[in-house]
């Protein structure tokens, strides 16, 4: 037997989709240590680097992000880590996986 | 035949992937999942037992029948008009997942993955049994919400310690920013105080002696390796700490490792998978995860390895 013959997922998480960019962030605040999952203890803030943005919106026509001069994302920003979201596998259920919508780059969050 | 890509609208890999399909000739249809109902129409028939129909944008439409292959690449959730209550975003949600994911989940092409096992593969958990079952050497794992087990798994783990990690994303947005918690070594402070581990789920893990650490991508049956040296001592617990302070080169994994990696994606039901894998002063080779989603431009730009290209034949092809 192997593992796809026994399904973990649920139906509603079967069709996994990422946090969109454009989600707000969460304004919640830490709860106080002894609610707060340990795990979530451990988490420290980190900030985009300044500079890394361009401009950019979706030419439907080449299929795929350019910047205000219409030169490709991939050919004008090449380089740096992009990932400006905490996506999961869902944008609905909470994550049972890691992934980033803007790769150039690793699983990673952004340097502090 | 069209290679349907389904990703977000920024997302640089599958604009190389579009790039790259191009170059071959061969027609892609992209699409955001964020774009349904308001840019995304879907219009399948189940007949003569399949679902036949279209998708189309203002842009652009696509016959579900001529689809060579699916590239799943973390679509954005569906996006519906603002002036939905919250009962009913939820409940149109729920009706276009079931729908639109099940029509496409149902469609007999490619998928690289299918969305279904992708989502199966993200219980790591599971990843570790199936890591062991094919022959990976896996590092002894707890997953608890109680401390006195926390604290008896690291006294059991000798003097290489503990690492905590999360089961799944690392990060999450919080006071109007984003935070992180990476993987850690388990300090005598972290033991004193564990508050809030019966809160949830939690897993740790013994730490696997280290020289190195090594990204194994697997696409179809074509197996790459990069080697990532850290430069630092955050990059040395987690490579992700620390970017700036990293080396790559590119490696063949032992064969024990390529049979292994190779036997956990057939075993999860997957084309392509980014492993990452410990190596240890003695060169061995220790399972830490299988992301089926995960990454490779860095890894491409880095190491020089053909990963774009690999993969748009496989999709070009249609067939493992």
């Amino acid at each position: 037997m192997t593992a796809t013959d026994d399904s973990l997922a649920p139906a509603s998480a079967q069709f996994p989709l990422a946090r969109p960019d454009t989600a707000p962030p969460s304004w919640d605040e830490p709860s106080p240590v002894g609610v707060r999952p340990w795990g979530l203890r451990r988490m420290g803030p980190v900030m985009a680097p300044a500079g890394r943005w361009l401009a950019w919106g979706y030419d439907h026509d080449r299929q795929l992000a350019a910047d205000a001069d219409g030169v490709p994302v991939l050919d004008a920003a090449a380089g740096p880590p992009t990932a400006p979201t905490t996506p999961g596998v869902d944008g609905e259920d909470p994550p049972s996986s890691e992934d980033w919508i803007n790769d150039y780059t690793p699983d990673e969050p952004l340097q502090p | 035949m069209t290679v349907l890509i389904l990703a977000a609208e920024l997302d640089v890999n599958a604009d190389r992937m579009v790039r790259a399909l191009g170059d071959r000739g061969v027609p892609v249809f992209r699409a955001d999942m964020g774009w349904f109902p308001q840019q995304l129409a879907l219009d399948a028939e189940f007949r003569n037992g399949r679902w036949v129909g279209r998708l189309a944008t203002p842009y652009r439409e696509v016959a579900l029948e001529e689809l060579r292959s699916v590239w799943y690449r973390s679509p954005s959730a569906f996006r519906f008009p603002v002036q939905l209550s919250g009962t009913e975003r939820q409940h149109a949600q729920h009706e276009a997942k079931l729908g639109v994911g099940g029509v496409l989940s149902a469609l007999p092409t490619m998928w690289v993955n299918h969305p279904s096992r992708h989502a199966d593969a993200g219980y790591k958990p599971r990843q570790l049994v199936a890591a062991a079952r094919a022959g990976l050497d896996v590092a002894p794992t707890l997953v608890t919400n109680d401390p006195a087990a926390v604290r008896r798994f690291a006294a059991q783990s000798g003097p290489a310690g503990v690492v905590t990690k999360m089961l799944g994303a690392p990060a999450i947005t919080e006071q109007g920013g984003r935070r992180v918690a990476l993987t850690e070594r388990l300090s005598p402070a972290h033991l004193a105080d564990l508050r809030g581990i019966e809160i949830s789920a939690h897993q740790f893990q013994w730490w696997a002696s280290k020289r190195e650490e090594a990204r194994v991508i697997v696409i179809g049956q074509q197996v790459f390796g990069v080697k990532i040296q850290a430069g630092s001592t955050a990059a040395y617990v987690d490579w992700r700490a620390d970017y700036d302070a990293l080396s790559y080169e590119q490696i063949d994994p032992p064969a024990e490792v390529q049979r292994g990696v190779r036997t956990v994606l057939a075993d999860l039901g997957l084309l392509f998978g980014a492993f990452d894998f410990v190596i240890s002063p003695e060169g061995t080779w220790t399972f830490l995860e299988i992301n089926p989603g995960g990454q490779f431009g860095f890894v491409e730009d880095r190491a020089g390895v053909p990963l774009t290209s690999t993969l748009a034949d496989l999709l070009a092809r249609g067939t493992p």
